[in-house]
This record gives structure tokens, sequence and C-alpha cells, in this order.
């Protein structure tokens, strides 16, 4: 029961944020925002109360939950952009597909409510925060923080999913091994409502069933979405920031560009790695904006570009003086540092490849997309897939730039253990550029019942 | 997809019409459409799979479970409420943190007896590999024990001739109250 509480006042802080921002959308795509707003906007604001000495409690979540809900409930904007008919889809497709979906959600959501956390990284790292998170506040700084004997933890990782999670202990009122893991599940539902409104606003529904369902069953997602780690959030956040960044090449609203903002610093906060992704957000943000140096456009941009810096800056701030204990990228990322290490280029490119074909992590999720660009290449140069694919190559930058300049791991040791999360980080990406590029829509002739259905991108 | 064909029908809820395609255009759209269903299903068919084997047949992740549900009620049992010392005898530790089975059970320990302490040796040095913990992990004497108001050891010895491992756990005498 207090897991469906807590989903309700994550929902309605969603609600509640994206409720100004957004004109008209379909029900589907505003509960995918709302999902993924959500956890991220209350786990930024209970990080902002717990840096001025409050711990997480109930009385504070229902207090933001309650203000959110009636920011929602004051700005009801009519739905629009209803489902689009496309054709021509085979019945048994969609089926599958919707066996596929099913599947997905059946399994993240007995791996998120069910089982406790066995996950590695979620127990180590991101529910052991939590816990400690849910206990104490962060100003004083609490003594974990300075326990290197728990450096195995990474004392110095950006704490957005440890807040998420401690808001449920908070609410319950004890640590409770299994609950830390749930406001994750509602995430999945909303990368999948998200990526799936998104594809059929362009495509129709045959596309947006297939690309949802080829990003949330890929073993790689099933295996972390409900795990309780980070790479399922970041994941959601970027999904979410790209669609708003999308939509702000589309029409300029500012409520577009306001949203890709607050997913992108949720991003930061989320991972070390949402702080280079974010960076691309920024630069991308500025450069593909239509008119890109038209006084109005680039100022948005850059006034984008200088909030997520300052947004991230307490942290930054907070971290400065704790003990670094494990990897320092800040300080390897450096370009001699790099340039000294390029013969590990193709080592690295041979290893993210590899993980990217093999059909026990993969399926072929990528072959697919390969296979569909190839199909459509004439759609390439069109400003949303272009937009998708240098946000797609970008993120590969710093992702190589990190794994040159690794020195306390082996490099073939940390690529089987972190490239197939670093790559579902690419996901949304490539499933809006499957979804976008799928061939489905055609018709033989002009008809009045079919008005309205599949866009030729 | 250009914003300027784009905008003025999607802000009217509306979307453009696919153009009307003469029949050999037509029949190239239906294979390419083909053939990227057909690659989707074979990407389904892989993953889901590949999931259901290694969820539901597989040997190893029931073991990988029902191992950490073994672990946890081990320290648990050994530390009755309060913090635990845990000692690791005859383990060979790799340089790898995540194959480590001394460092699984060290950092669940921590996760599921939170807030109650788990030393696995002086606090002031750093553990962030099973090579650390290793170097680290000493006998403690109850005193220093008592710093840190810890009564229970768990030591698990690691025996090459058997392939497995044994554990031992006793508590110290006397509380941290009693010796303040």
């Amino acid at each position: 029961m207090w897991c469906a509480i807590y989903w309700l006042c994550l929902l309605a802080v969603g609600y509640g944020v994206a409720a100004p921002l957004l004109n008209s959308r379909s029900r589907l795509e505003r509960f995918g925002l709302a999902a993924c707003l959500g956890p991220g906007v209350l786990g930024l604001l209970l990080i902002a109360v717990s840096m001025l000495g409050l711990r997480p409690r109930a009385p504070v979540i229902f207090l933001i939950a309650a203000i959110f809900a009636l920011v929602a409930m004051f700005y009801r904007s009519p739905d629009a952009e209803k489902f689009q008919k496309s054709l021509p889809a085979p019945r048994w497709l969609l089926f599958v597909c919707f066996l596929a979906i099913a599947y997905g959600i059946f399994i993240v959501a007995t791996d998120a409510l069910i089982y406790p956390a066995v996950e590695w990284d979620a127990f180590a790292i991101w529910q052991l925060k939590g816990k400690i998170l849910a206990g104490l506040a962060l100003h004083p700084k609490p003594s974990y923080f300075f326990d290197v004997s728990l450096s195995y933890s990474h004392l110095r990782y950006p704490i957005l999913v440890p807040m998420i999670s401690a808001g449920i202990h908070a609410l319950t009122g004890q640590l409770n091994d299994e609950l830390g893991k749930t406001p994750f599940f509602l995430m999945y539902l909303g990368l999948g409502a998200a990526i799936f409104s998104a594809v059929n606003r362009r495509r129709g529904q045959s596309a947006a069933l297939i690309a949802t369902a080829l990003i949330l069953t890929t073993p790689v997602m099933l295996a972390y979405a409900g795990a309780g780690t980070a790479d399922l959030a970041l994941t959601a956040f970027y999904a979410c920031s790209i669609l708003c960044i999308l939509r702000w090449q589309e029409n300029q609203r500012i409520g577009d560009l306001l949203l890709a903002f607050i997913f992108t610093v949720c991003m930061a906060w989320t991972k070390n790695e949402g702080l280079p992704i974010g960076a691309i957000n920024c630069f991308v943000l500025i450069v593909l904006t239509p008119k890109p140096l038209a006084t109005r456009h680039l100022m948005k941009s850059v006034g984008f570009t200088i909030l997520f810096v300052v947004l991230y800056l307490p942290w930054f701030r907070y971290i400065h003086y704790l003990p670094r204990t494990d990897e320092n990228y800040s300080q390897r990322l450096n370009p001699s540092e790099i340039m000294s290490h390029v013969d590990r280029i193709p080592a690295i490119l041979g290893g993210m490849a590899a993980n990217a074909v093999d059909p026990q992590t993969w399926g072929i999720f990528w072959f697919v997309l390969i296979a569909v660009t190839i199909l459509q290449w004439k759609r390439i140069l069109s400003p949303p897939i272009l937009t998708l694919w240098i946000l797609l190559l970008l993120q590969l930058v710093p992702y190589l730039a990190a794994y040159m300049v690794v020195s306390n791991w082996n490099l073939d040791e940390l690529l089987s253990v972190s490239a197939g999360r670093l790559l579902m980080h690419l996901t949304p990406a490539a499933a809006l550029l499957i979804g976008w590029q799928w061939p489905g829509a055609l018709r033989l002739s002009p008809s009045p019942r079919t008005q309205g259905e599949g866009v030729a991108v | 997809l250009t914003p300027a064909r784009a905008t003025p029908t999607i802000a009217a809820g509306l979307t453009p019409q696919a153009p009307i395609l003469n029949p050999p255009e037509n029949g190239r759209k239906i294979c390419i459409f083909v053939i990227a269903a057909a690659a989707a299903l074979v990407s389904f068919g892989m993953v889901l799979r590949t999931d259901i084997q290694k969820r539901f047949f597989s040997l190893h992740s029931d073991n990988a479970a029902a191992g950490m549900a073994v672990i946890d009620q081990k320290l648990s049992d050994a530390a009755q409420g309060e913090g635990l010392y845990l000692q690791f005898k005859g383990f060979a530790i790799s340089r790898d943190l995540l194959c480590d089975f001394p460092s699984q059970v060290y950092a669940r320990g921590v996760f599921t007896l939170y807030p109650n302490r788990v030393l696995v040796g002086d606090p002031a040095k750093p553990v962030a590999s099973g090579e650390d913990l290793v170097a680290g992990n000493f006998d403690p004497d109850p005193a220093w024990l008592n710093q840190y108001r810890i009564h229970g050891i768990l030591r698990y010895t690691w025996d090459n001739n058997l392939g497995s491992y044994s554990t031992y756990t006793w508590r110290i005498v006397g509380s941290p109250q009693s010796t303040k």
C-alpha cells in the first residue's frame, strides 16, 4: 500500500510540474513524462531539503505532493494528438509486440516489487545510499561520506536515485530492502509510454508498438530496470530530455525547453555519465535549434546551459572535500591523458561492438536500427532523424574517452561489466530512430477513414 | 519532416497524410516492411528466449538468488541485531571486486545490517576491491572490537580440498556498555 501511495505522490509531482509546461499532448505522453518527472523532481527537492538539514520525512513528501497536485488540477489543458492509426500492420505482429511488452512489464514488476535487491551495484551502491539518506540529512555531512572502508560504494556518486529510494523508506518509516526499488517500475512504465507516444505521433501505432517493445524487452533493460540501480533512471530521464529537445526544435515552445532542462539536470544528479550526456544536450540545443543565431533562441539555449551548470554546482561543492578513493575521471580526462591512450580505441570500439552484437545481451536490437536506417536512408537528413543520430554518436564520445583514461581497471574487465549498461543509455535515441524510420506509413488510396494516418518523415 | 511542414498541422491536432504511392513503389515498401518486421520478430524471439532461459531455467541464477539469501541469513544470525566483524581465511582474492566472494559478503553485510556497522579491518583504510579487503583483514581482539561496539565475529574459511567454505560464528564476552 505504501508503494501505491508513494507512486501517487510521484505522479502528483510529475503532473504538477508538467501541467503548466505542456500544451496539448496525448494522455499517454503526459503519463510518460509525469512518471519520469515525478521521481526526478521529488528527489531533487528532497535533496535540497536534506542539504538544509532536514532528512526526508513523510509530511515533507505529502506537502510537496499536495502542492504539485493542486498545480496539476489548476492547469488542465485539453488532451490532443490522439493515437494515430497506421497502415498496414499485420495483427500478428502487433500481438507479438503486446506480448513482448507484457512480458517486460511482468518481469520488471516482479524484480522491482517482489524480490530483494540482489544486483551488485544495487545493494552495494544505490540502495545502500538510499538507506543512509533516509535516516540522515545531508547537512551536517553524514559520516558515511568520509568512511573509506565503504569506498567500494563510491562515496562521491550522485544521489538522486538513492534519494528517490529514500523517499519510500521515509514514507514507511522503516528501512525495507524490497521497497527501495519500487519507484523505478513506475519510471519503466513512463519510459515505455514516452517512447510509444513520440513514435505514435509521427509514425502511427504499429511503429510505436514495435519501437516500444524493442526498447522495453532488451535483456539489458530487463536485467537492470527493476534491479534498483541508476541505469533505468538515467535512460528514462535521457529519453524524456531528447523528446523535449526534439519538440523544442519543432515548435520552439519555452515549455518544452524547460522540461528538457529539468530532465537534463536530473540526468546529471543521477549518474556521473549524466553530466557529459547533459553537456551534449546543451550542445545540441545551441547548435541544432532552428535559426541558432537568432538572438531569442540563442539566449534561451545559452541560458539553458548556464542554468544546467548552476544547478549541478551544489553537488560539485558538496563532494569537493570528500575522500577520493575510486577512479578520478575528472582529473584524468584531459587532452594529454586521452592522447596518450589513443591505442586503446580499437579495443574499446571492438569491445562495445562485441557487446552490441551479442544476441544474449541485445538480440538484434542494433541490427534492426542499422537495417531500418539503410532501408530508409533517404530520411536520414530530416531534422529529427539527423538530431537523433548526432545525439547517439556524440554520446559515444565521452564513454570512449572514459574508457581511454581508466587506470584502476583492466580494460577488458571493465568493458565486460559496463559496456552493456552504457549502451543501454543510448537505447532511447536508437528506439526513436527505429520507430521514426519504420516503414509503416503507406496506403493505397486516399479515403476518409484513413485521414491523418501515417506520417511520412 | 521539416518544422515548416509539421508545425501547422501538429498544432491543429492533426498529422499530415502519408503520400499516395503508386503500385511499384508500394511493393518496394511492403518488401521493406516485411524485412523490418521479420528482423523485429527475430530480435524479440532471441531476447525473450535468453531472458526466459536465464530467469526460469538457469541453475546459475537460481543459485545466485538462493546464495544471497543464505548469506543474508548467516549475517543476521551472527550479528544478532548489532554490528559484525567479518574474517576471511584461505580465499584467493582476485582484483575483480565483482567476482570476489569476500567482497560480496562484505558489501551484502553492510547493506542488510545497516544501520549497524560491519567491519573487515581498520575502518580508516579504504576498501575499494577484494585485494584491499584481504590485505587489511586481521584477527581483532575484543578491546578493539569494543571500540566499535561490535560483539559478533563471522569467519568464512575456504577449503581448497573440498572446494567450499565453512563458517564459524562467535561472540566476544562483555558488551560495549559494560566495558565503558
